[in-house]
């Protein structure tokens, strides 16, 4: 009974990771590279948060994280 | 019921190497672990499982997965050079037949140690082939480990479906793989990604490690408490909180001694005894023996030398003028090297060892910071802890040629490729720049700062 229990449960969860093991392979980059932890500073008027389009002129920056967003704009 | 299971399972991962070349060699670690020809007798007793399996993952490699091959590190080079030692005591064995058929087994367990780390090359494949390894295993593990706990256990009772001195059949050997598998599923337990639902990640491989203890009391092996004392040492010496891991390791041995039965504690403390328990004695006859043999013979006398020894054993109270055993296996993988490998092959183990510990030592400290690869971090740690756990244990069992040790080796050595692999500097190709200004940007890597190069990654790790 017991050992019956583990064949059940140890081939239960080799064919779990047998499965995502196969599918994974094939949809991820073989290997990942790591990220530098420490990205230059850009610096000149090209400099911008990569992946997103310049803001245009005059226009208010995107909210920090964390920040409350205000109704009005101050001085109001 | 069982055996239709197991073979099922078995053509599964021998089928999925046309998927992905890479199962079939998951397979044979799995066969390797688990022998499906013992407890599938019905349908695999009479097929040669891992020889089968062994030839579909070379073949599967060969013909379809051949890409990044290692370097040849010293892991390689070790192997290569122990290989041809292995064959070159066939030339001097005391004992050629005996010699011969423990060189067949050796000699498969060495080739294919080597040949993991052309397998098994990213975060994906390193995990399936070490879960391939402990699942395979974890039949047997996971059911002494509830039968430890119902019942208890207790020395040179009956735990496992397999024959005697097959893999984990043997007690201090199953003793030592269960602690030795502790710090490798507590890793599981928080970076596996195979196991992608949390819930039933964190509930299996904590149960599966928790159930480690008493999978090692049941065996009544005095080796599993070595090991286990080992394993504590070794969580309290790497804690930043010293105290409280100090607290937390007394309290399980508070809990460890309250929990187990009776005649385990009994058996425990023995340990000091050794001249009055048979068992112990013998060893250390045997290690005597050894050390003689080895000043005699500095090359070795080949595989199963131990053969020829004739041990005069003091009186007891069966036999009151003492008496002679022949024969004796050395219980102990350095003084088993010694008498079978002489000088220079121990020589050679223990530099595999040495090497295995540096390359995971250079793999945790250049990924120390870096959270892309805090995995192989945690990873280079717990195989550090698992092969300290397998050599302690492993000085009362002799297992140098099972796979234990080489897998240890196999998968140290996959995880430092990886890293470098990882951080080495992309090499310009002939049209990679026009490829490059064509192509649109590779989905799998980030925005902001992008790849780094080793010696980048190497100075801020």
């Amino acid at each position: 009974m017991v050992d019956m229990f583990a064949l059940v449960v140890s081939l239960g969860m080799l064919a779990l990771v047998t499965f995502f093991a196969i599918r994974m392979d094939r949809t991820r980059e073989w290997f990942e590279r790591p990220r530098n932890p420490n990205p230059p500073p850009k610096v000149g008027a090209g400099a911008r948060m990569q992946g997103r389009f310049p803001a245009p002129r005059g226009a208010k920056p995107p909210a920090a994280p964390g920040q409350r967003p205000t109704r009005f704009p101050a001085g109001r | 019921m069982s055996d239709i299971i197991i073979f099922l399972a078995y053509v599964g991962l021998l089928l999925g190497g046309f998927v992905s070349p890479f199962v079939t060699s998951m397979g044979y670690l799995w066969v390797d672990s688990f022998y499906p020809q013992y407890l599938g007798r019905a349908l695999l007793g009479s097929v040669p499982v891992a020889a089968v399996m062994g030839a579909a993952a070379v073949l599967a490699y060969v013909l379809m997965d051949r890409k990044a091959p290692p370097r040849m590190g010293m892991f390689l080079i070790l192997t290569a050079a122990m290989l041809l030692w292995m064959t070159a005591t066939l030339l001097w064995a005391v004992r050629p037949d005996a010699a011969f058929l423990k060189w067949d087994f050796a000699v498969k367990t060495v080739v294919f140690a080597a040949f993991l780390p052309f397998v098994f090359r990213s975060r994906i494949q390193i995990e399936a082939m070490l879960l391939a390894h402990m699942l395979g295993s974890g039949m047997h593990l996971i059911g002494v480990g509830i039968k430890g706990a119902l019942t208890g256990g207790g020395y040179q009772w009956r735990l496992t479906q397999l024959p005697d001195d097959t893999g984990l059949a043997e007690t201090s050997a199953m003793a030592t793989v269960a602690i030795m598998f502790i710090p490798l599923l507590l890793y599981m337990r928080t970076h596996s990604q195979l196991v992608p639902f949390p819930l039933i990640r964190k509930v299996f491989f904590t149960c599966y490690a928790l159930l480690m203890i008493p999978c090692m009391i049941a065996t009544g092996a005095r080796t599993g408490i070595v090991c286990l004392v080992v394993l504590g040492g070794l969580y309290w010496v790497q804690s930043k909180r010293k105290v409280v891991t100090g607290i937390a390791v007394v309290m399980l041995a508070v809990l460890v001694v309250i929990f187990a039965p009776d005649r385990w504690k009994e058996r425990m403390e023995t340990i000091g005894e050794y001249k009055a328990d048979t068992s112990a004695l013998t060893r250390v006859l045997v290690w005597q023996w050894a050390i003689d043999f080895a000043k005699d013979n500095p090359l070795g006398g080949g595989f199963r030398a131990y053969e020829v020894n004739v041990l005069h054993m003091p009186p007891d109270g069966w036999n009151p003028e003492g008496w002679i055993q022949r024969g004796r296996a050395p219980h102990s993988t350095w003084f088993e090297l010694l008498t079978e490998m002489g000088w220079p092959g121990t020589a050679l183990f223990l530099s595999l060892i040495v090497a295995t510990l540096w390359s995971l030592y250079r793999v945790w400290k250049r990924t120390r910071g870096v959270e892309e690869l805090l995995w192989c971090h945690d990873l280079a740690r717990a195989l550090a802890m698992s092969l300290v756990v397998l050599m302690a244990g492993s000085t009362f069992i002799g297992i140098g040629f099972k796979s234990w040790y080489w897998f240890m080796f196999a998968a140290a050595f996959t995880v430092s490729e990886y890293l470098r692999r990882v951080t080495s500097p992309e090499k310009p190709r002939p049209g990679l720049a026009v490829q490059a200004a064509m192509s649109p940007p590779r989905p799998g890597l980030p925005a902001g700062g992008g790849p780094v190069g080793g010696l980048a990654v190497r100075r801020r790790a």
